[in-house]
């Protein structure tokens, strides 16, 4: 592969692991936070009705803010790091998400749900472990 | 799993599939020369993803975000699949294997209700 400005990025482990921490923490965050927006609208007929009441709630504005920032992270990581291991972090996400929604909002995770969770994490790794990262950009 | 939720989870689903494709028909510069410019593609890709926020809105004001965050993974399902018709591109068997589990891992979540 011809050296580019951009791989350069790509022989330096600590940028990258730096971005790691900070887009899985951004990710965990960002999906609590639709979770929050979420039971924020429990109850409430989906609809355009349920557009105009949830514009009105700080926790939809709160997960958007972090849907569009997250948006800007992921680009910016693609041209950093290859696209096979960029999605691994996108499965690993599941983990930390799992965790938080049990932590915050109590959700129950039965055995079932752990192992079908788990099966996911490796079917999206293994679906995104042979795109080359030139194809992406 | 009720049907209002399962409908809504697949708008999700092809939104987000939708959004990528139109992304893919920008990227590739697709209708250079005629009446669609590609920036269109982007445009219509983004408002698809504003629709999307939306409909997820309304899926985890039903669902559990353990139950709606991982069946939501079917994007990449949905993703392979317009990969090969449309684009042509060439699927391998592990990415087959890799599309089985994770709709192994769907269904059983989906099991565990929500």
């Amino acid at each position: 592969m011809a050296k580019k400005p951009d791989d350069a990025l790509r022989g330096a482990p600590r940028s990258e692991s730096l971005l790691w921490t900070i887009f899985i923490a951004f990710a965990t965050a960002t999906q609590l936070a639709f979770k929050w927006a979420g039971s924020d609208l429990e109850g409430q007929e989906f609809g355009l009705g349920f557009v105009v009441a949830a514009l009105a709630k700080p926790s939809v504005w709160t997960a958007i803010v972090g849907y569009a920032t997250m948006f800007m992270l992921w680009i910016n990581i693609l041209r950093r790091v290859p696209l096979s291991r960029a999605f691994v972090m996108t499965a690993i996400v599941y983990v930390p998400v799992t965790i938080g929604a049990w932590l915050i909002f109590d959700e129950q995770i039965s055995a079932l749900r752990g192992i079908g969770i788990a099966a996911i994490i490796v079917g999206v790794v293994l679906i995104n472990s042979e795109t080359s990262g030139r194809e992406a950009s | 799993m009720t049907l209002e939720l399962l409908t809504l989870i697949a708008v999700s689903v092809a939104c987000d599939v939708f959004g990528q494709t139109f992304f893919k028909l920008g990227a590739l510069g697709v209708g250079k020369s005629s009446i669609v410019p590609p920036s269109l593609w982007v445009a219509i890709g983004l408002v698809v993803y504003v629709v999307e926020i939306f409909v997820w809105l309304g899926v985890l004001a039903i669902a559990p975000l353990t139950v709606a965050a991982p069946i939501a993974s079917l994007n990449y399902i949905g993703v392979m699949l317009v990969s090969r018709w449309l684009f042509s591109e060439r699927i391998t068997r592990r990415q087959w294997a890799g599309a089985g589990i994770v709709m192994l891992g769907v269904i059983a979540v989906a099991l565990t209700g929500g």
